[in-house]
């Protein structure tokens, strides 16, 4: 592929980039700020709830998902853990802020719970689709960086390798 | 082949790994398609009626991969009708309840 198509091919990145992230920082807004009561642990709208529908048919995780039900406070705990994860990485994913870092926190949270709740899908196969779908472009970034539209493209000019630790580079963006 | 070319095949093997395996996993997508979510089974084997009216019902989902058995603990039953209603006239259709084994 030619120069120029590399560099078109970064310019298409954000259209997926905005709204991967937002898929994901939104996910946190819903909870946080739309309807607080997803994350009260004493209400019937709480997510909590949700993790045990994934139970019957989830995939290598069962253990896990039984072991978070049967522990309410560590359960609240990973739900803090990865609601804070969505929203600062699906920010960080539509300001094209460490993207490739972002994109490796997305991809395992988008799989995460696609081992969970992929066989849930009422009208479709929506939460394998879901899943499959955010996990595999999430893993795009992960390795094309975002070169256009982004923080990481300013930051690039001046640490093109990356973040330096020690002798090595670390590619976040 | 450059090492950012070793690891894009394997980003690509675990992305559609995933995606094709799990079809399989969860839907048999490629042997006998079936929706588990779409289509529920249960068994209520086990379920008993007793003289003074209580009914102890016995609901598993068939195909549950691992048996889950609850702890010892204080757990709250809800009940929904089939009009997804879980009360009515002020009844809220659950109750309390702690395990025996």
């Amino acid at each position: 592929m030619s120069k120029q198509g590399v560099d078109q091919a970064q310019m298409a990145l954000p259209i997926m980039r905005i709204t991967l992230g937002w898929l994901y920082f939104s996910a946190m807004l819903r909870r946080v700020v739309n309807v607080p009561a997803k994350m009260n642990p004493s209400s019937s709208l709480y997510v909590g709830g949700k993790l045990i529908t994934f139970i019957p048919h989830a995939w290598l995780i069962s253990g896990i998902l039984e072991y978070t039900i049967l522990h309410p406070a560590f359960l609240f705990d990973f739900l803090v853990l990865w609601t804070v994860l969505e929203g600062v990485f699906g920010l960080f994913m539509m300001l094209g802020f460490m993207s490739r870092l972002s994109g490796l926190i997305i991809a395992l949270l988008a799989w995460g719970i696609g081992l969970g709740a992929g066989w849930i899908g009422t009208t479709c196969l929506d939460e394998w689709q879901i899943a499959a779908v955010e996990g595999a472009a999430a893993l795009v970034f992960v390795f094309a960086g975002s070169k256009w539209l982004s923080f990481d493209q300013l930051i690039a000019k001046k640490y093109p390798r990356g973040l330096k630790i020690g002798r090595w580079y670390l590619p976040l963006w | 082949m450059n090492k950012f070319v070793a690891l894009l095949i394997i980003g690509l093997v675990i992305a559609t790994g995933f995606t094709m395996v799990t079809y399989q996993v969860f839907f048999s997508g490629f042997t006998d398609l079936h929706n588990l979510s779409k289509t529920p089974a249960y068994d209520l084997n086990g379920t008993q009626v007793f003289t003074n009216g209580t009914v102890l019902m016995q609901i598993a989902r068939v195909e549950l991969q691992t048996p889950f058995t609850l702890k010892r603990g204080t757990y709250t039953v809800m009940a929904y009708d089939v009009d997804d209603q879980d009360s009515a006239y002020g009844i809220n259709f659950q109750a309390t309840v702690k395990v025996i084994s």
